[in-house]
């Protein structure tokens, strides 16, 4: 199965997007970017932002088991691997590679 | 780093204050095969289908190390009794790309100190693949389809209604509106044939009335007064 990669970037959502690996995608990277908490009546939904606060190596080892949680919100993808890296400016850039589990 | 595996929230790592490690780790994988039936290639096998995965390992666990050893070591037999599963985290990566099962954990030598302070055990732990999980190909291969295509039907539905374009949805709205169409028509149908059939009666009712008319007309002296009509006659006739 063809592995995708998602990552924290800010992009717009097309909401007009037919195909279907490709919404589910954006479902994947839309959950990333939500941060845990911000949504009512669903709070555990999104990225906890706890990690960001961590030692960078401490963040990497919290990574995988948290995004593998993030994303029992969208049942079709599935994550292979995650990376994190620290900036200069003290932003954290999450990569994740992700298996959509659908057909095409 | 301090960690270097995870399973459902157990975390095996080495810390200041506690050392919590693992020996013994294996992986297993298979599949069960049936023969080939061909006459010249007896004794070969073909792939019927994939086995789940097995990871097996061996937790240890001392007091003299940090560990507490009974809380541990029963809550992880008790994690084996309700069929915990969790992926198998290494380091700060999958183990397999599915989830596993703890189908097995066996208590073994277990050293037991002054009072109940359990001192030293060993924990035999056995996991298996519960799921399809990604690009690990066992299982029966079966593809599994998404729920999202009827939700994409509708929503496309509903742009062609309000004026999207597309042939096939052009038909699904002619089809679907066909049984309306028709029950207008007959609708339509019986309100014309009432209105002809009161039209033909009125018709009837006026042809007769006229004819009377003129049957009265006739039996009564034209010379008796000069009437508009006899005047236009005369009038026609100069």
């Amino acid at each position: 199965m063809a592995q995708y990669q998602i990552d924290n970037v800010a992009s717009p959502i097309n909401f007009q997007e037919d195909d279907i690996i490709l919404r589910t995608l954006q479902n994947a990277k839309n959950l990333l970017m939500c941060h845990m908490g911000e949504v009512p009546y669903d709070r555990y939904r999104g990225f906890d932002p706890a990690l960001f606060d961590l030692p960078i190596e401490q963040m990497r080892e919290e990574l995988l088991p948290e995004l593998d949680r993030v994303m029992m919100w969208e049942p079709d993808v599935e994550v292979v691997d995650a990376e994190a890296t620290l900036f200069n400016d003290g932003t954290v850039y999450i990569k994740a590679i992700v298996e959509v589990t659908i057909d095409e | 780093m301090a960690e270097i595996g995870r399973w459902n929230g157990y975390k095996f790592k080495i810390t200041s204050n506690v050392i919590r490690g693992f020996t013994g780790l294996t992986v297993k994988g298979a599949c069960e095969t049936e023969d080939k039936k061909k006459k010249k290639s007896l004794g070969y096998v073909k792939r019927k289908q994939g086995k789940p995965s097995e990871v097996s390992l061996t937790v240890v666990l001392s007091a003299a190390i940090g560990c507490d050893v009974r809380n541990e070591a029963m809550n992880l037999v008790n994690s084996a009794t309700a069929g915990a599963k969790d992926y198998f985290y290494i380091g700060s990566h999958k183990l397999l790309a599915c989830k596993l099962m703890l189908v097995e954990a066996s208590l073994k030598e277990v050293s037991v100190g002054m009072g109940d302070t359990w001192i030293a055990a060993q924990v035999q732990l056995t996991m298996k693949q519960c799921d399809k999980g990604g690009s690990s190909s066992s299982g029966s291969g079966k593809k599994k389809k998404s729920k999202k295509k009827s939700v994409k039907k509708k929503s496309t539905k509903k742009a062609k209604s309000s004026g999207g374009s597309g042939k096939k949805s052009e038909v699904d709205a002619i089809t679907g509106a066909a049984p309306s169409v028709t029950k207008m028509q007959a609708k339509v149908a019986q309100t014309v044939k009432k209105a002809v059939t009161s039209a033909t009666a009125t018709i009837k009712k006026i042809t007769t009335a006229a004819k009377k008319l003129t049957a009265s007309k006739k039996s009564t002296p034209k010379a008796t007064s000069p009437s508009s009509s006899s005047r236009r006659i005369s009038g026609a006739t100069r």
